[in-house]
């Protein structure tokens, strides 16, 4: 590595530390790597290098925008090449958003990744098709922003990765939550030892959503290829409150804010506890309640909690749970350690943590976390420029694919533990429950055909 | 101590007005076990969408708890139960759902049943996607079997499971 090559993010090769060293010895700073800084010049390795495809530092980089709803419609740029959406109404309203030249509007995903010109692509779709969509990309030589849930499964979370990997593109999972400096500050504090070695985290949030409303036949809308809609999912039948932003408390689907804003929590908790690495076992347990006064099936209480080992320590998601009550908010997580604790609420694009977290400065050759070095700037956009950055730098991002999987990884094991109803044990190293025949045939999904990985 | 529960008192919990008694309907149906799958099919078939919502929950609960580690029997029980529901003469949705449970909790024997599914066209994939599930050579062979009867469009998607039944994990998602 050349003295003026950009250092990679903490997540990465350069300036790691290992999770079981970080938790055993959190107390004492002595064990943390050498600082690093993040240079503002533009390094020359970073140069356009046509030979291996990379991008120049000043290269524009050619955006395409798959799901244009929801949070999807937020990647739009003023000038993004081509839009793509099953719904023509999300299409039209995407298309207003482009100020410079004619995006191309796409029902089908497949066509606008034809497209030789086109770098990037963002995906803000419905979580089963983060996976697909993330791999084809890969295969057709784009770089991905794919909003989080990363995937459904552990087996697509692996493709998504292997793909990444031997595509050579950059993947970032939008958990702006590594791109929020409130959440940078807790990490600091946590992982140089404020509170000493982690014991417990707890996450509050509010309960899942509930409708009175019960499934009736009804009419696609027209200009919504429903077909394409479900996609790889097993086939369900149209009902607007399946669909776009309430797939989210069907359990096929969306499986609920576990996979939502816990996804976002999640996110916090691995970075600032030193998870990210972790390929230990994990016991978990779940419990919750099932919302019977209308069609959707996510729970409308749940309590998960997972208990991970050598050192053991343990992360609950509660719903509701109980606020912090000297730090409430609507939703967030009490990290509780051997002399002390922290709060951080949301860590999404929003986050707050406390003054103690915010007024520390980790000494030089403590740990600091990586935010992409650009001033007053919104965590969202932050996240989108450290992606784009990292394109041009050739490195992986802040919310790296992998990291992404290792994160959604609780989530899924979770759902999969309140589904059977029991505790599991599921193994990092092999990615599967141990001596579970039954939940390890929930670790991949079978595709409705034409799709597959 | 309250009454063990029945099939009969489930079925009347089930079809309760109160959502919380049907809840907690749902929550002790595994007390009853598989032999409650058929009774709750006939509800979750019926036109109460209340009561039909609840006894889908509560087949769920009683087929995931039968697949449990060391219960070979009771899976095997949930297995024959769920076979009876995906008979035409119930709703598709009924019908997939219970196609679906089969694909968690079966063996050879049921993927054997729901090949013969791959030619209705009500619940054909549904039945490919269960099957899909099922592990050992033996539904390998089934499949491949299966494939040689079907329609050009089947075959292709038998050869997608094939392909899945048998991806390397170090190699998916990469061409």
């Amino acid at each position: 590595m050349s003295s003026t090559e950009q250092k990679q993010p903490d997540n990465l090769a350069a300036n790691k530390i290992s999770r079981r060293g970080f938790v055993a010895s959190a107390a004492t700073v002595a064990t943390s790597t050498a600082a690093f800084g993040i240079p503002t010049f533009i390094p020359a390795n970073v140069l356009a290098n046509p030979s291996k495809g990379r991008l120049g530092a000043n290269d524009k980089i050619v955006v395409g925008n798959i799901g244009c709803g929801g949070m999807g419609s937020s990647h739009i740029r003023p000038d993004s090449a081509a839009l793509c959406d099953v719904d023509d109404d999300h299409l039209a309203n995407a298309a207003k958003r482009v100020k410079e030249g004619t995006p191309t509007l796409y029902k089908d995903f497949r066509k606008l990744l034809e497209r030789k010109d086109i770098d990037a692509v963002t995906i803000g779709t419905p979580d089963h098709w983060h996976a697909i969509m993330t791999v084809m990309a890969c295969q057709a030589g784009k770089h991905v922003y794919s909003e989080k849930p990363t995937c459904k499964t552990i087996e697509e979370g692996r493709a998504m990765v292997n793909a990444a990997r031997r595509y050579n593109r950059i993947v970032q999972i939008g958990m702006q939550g590594r791109s929020n400096p409130p959440v940078t500050k807790a990490v600091n504090y946590v992982r140089n030892g404020q509170i000493g070695q982690i014991k417990r985290v707890e996450i509050w949030h509010p309960l899942n959503f509930s409708t009175d409303k019960y499934y009736e036949p009804t009419a696609v809308p027209a200009g919504l290829d429903w077909d394409m809609w479900v996609g790889p999912s097993r086939w369900i039948d149209y009902h607007p409150l399946r669909c776009h932003f309430n797939f989210r408390w069907m359990m096929d689907i969306g499986e609920g804010f576990i996979r939502d804003r816990g996804n976002h929590a999640i996110n916090c908790v691995s970075w600032i506890t030193g998870m990210d690495d972790y390929k230990g076992k994990v016991r978990v347990k779940a419990k919750g309640t099932p919302k019977l006064g209308g069609m959707w099936d996510a729970p409308q209480t749940m309590r998960v909690e997972w208990t991970f080992e050598n050192p053991e320590w343990t992360l609950v998601w509660d719903q509701p749970g109980t606020p912090n009550k000297r730090f409430p908010g609507e939703w967030g997580a009490t990290y509780t350690g051997t002399t002390g604790d922290l709060v951080l609420t949301g860590g999404d694009g929003g986050a707050t943590t406390e003054q103690k977290a915010m007024d520390y400065t980790p000494p030089a050759s403590g740990f600091h976390a990586y935010l992409e070095p650009i001033e007053n700037i919104d965590p969202t956009e932050r996240h989108r420029m450290n992606w784009f950055n990292s394109i041009r730098r050739g490195k992986r991002s802040a919310a790296d694919v992998e990291i992404g999987v290792q994160v959604i990884t609780l989530p899924i094991i979770g759902n999969i533990a309140w589904k059977l109803g029991r505790t599991l044990t599921f193994d990092y190293a092999t990615s599967s429950f141990i001596n579970d025949a039954e939940a390890n045939r929930h670790l991949s999904n079978p595709y409705r055909a034409p799709w597959h990985l | 101590m309250a009454d063990q529960p029945t099939i009969a008192s489930l079925i009347t919990q089930i079809k309760h007005g109160d959502t919380i008694a049907r809840t907690s309907a749902v929550l002790q149906a595994q007390l009853i076990g598989t032999d409650a799958i058929g009774p709750l099919g006939a509800v979750y078939a019926g036109k109460d969408a209340a009561a039909s919502r609840a006894a889908c929950e509560a087949i769920k609960h009683i087929v995931y708890n039968a697949g449990r580690p060391s219960a070979p029997t009771e899976a095997k029980a949930a297995s024959v139960a769920l076979l009876k529901l995906t008979a035409p003469n119930y709703p598709r949705f009924v019908r997939a759902d219970a196609i679906e449970g089969l694909g968690v909790v079966g063996g050879i024997a049921e993927a054997t049943e729901l090949a013969k599914l791959l030619s209705d066209k009500d619940v054909s994939e549904d039945a490919r996607l269960a099957i899909e599930r099922i592990p050992g050579p033996e539904v390998d062979a089934l499949l491949k079997l299966t494939a040689r009867t079907s329609s050009k469009e089947g075959r292709a998607a038998i050869d997608l499971s094939l392909k899945h039944r048998h991806k390397d994990m170090k190699k998916i998602g990469i061409k």
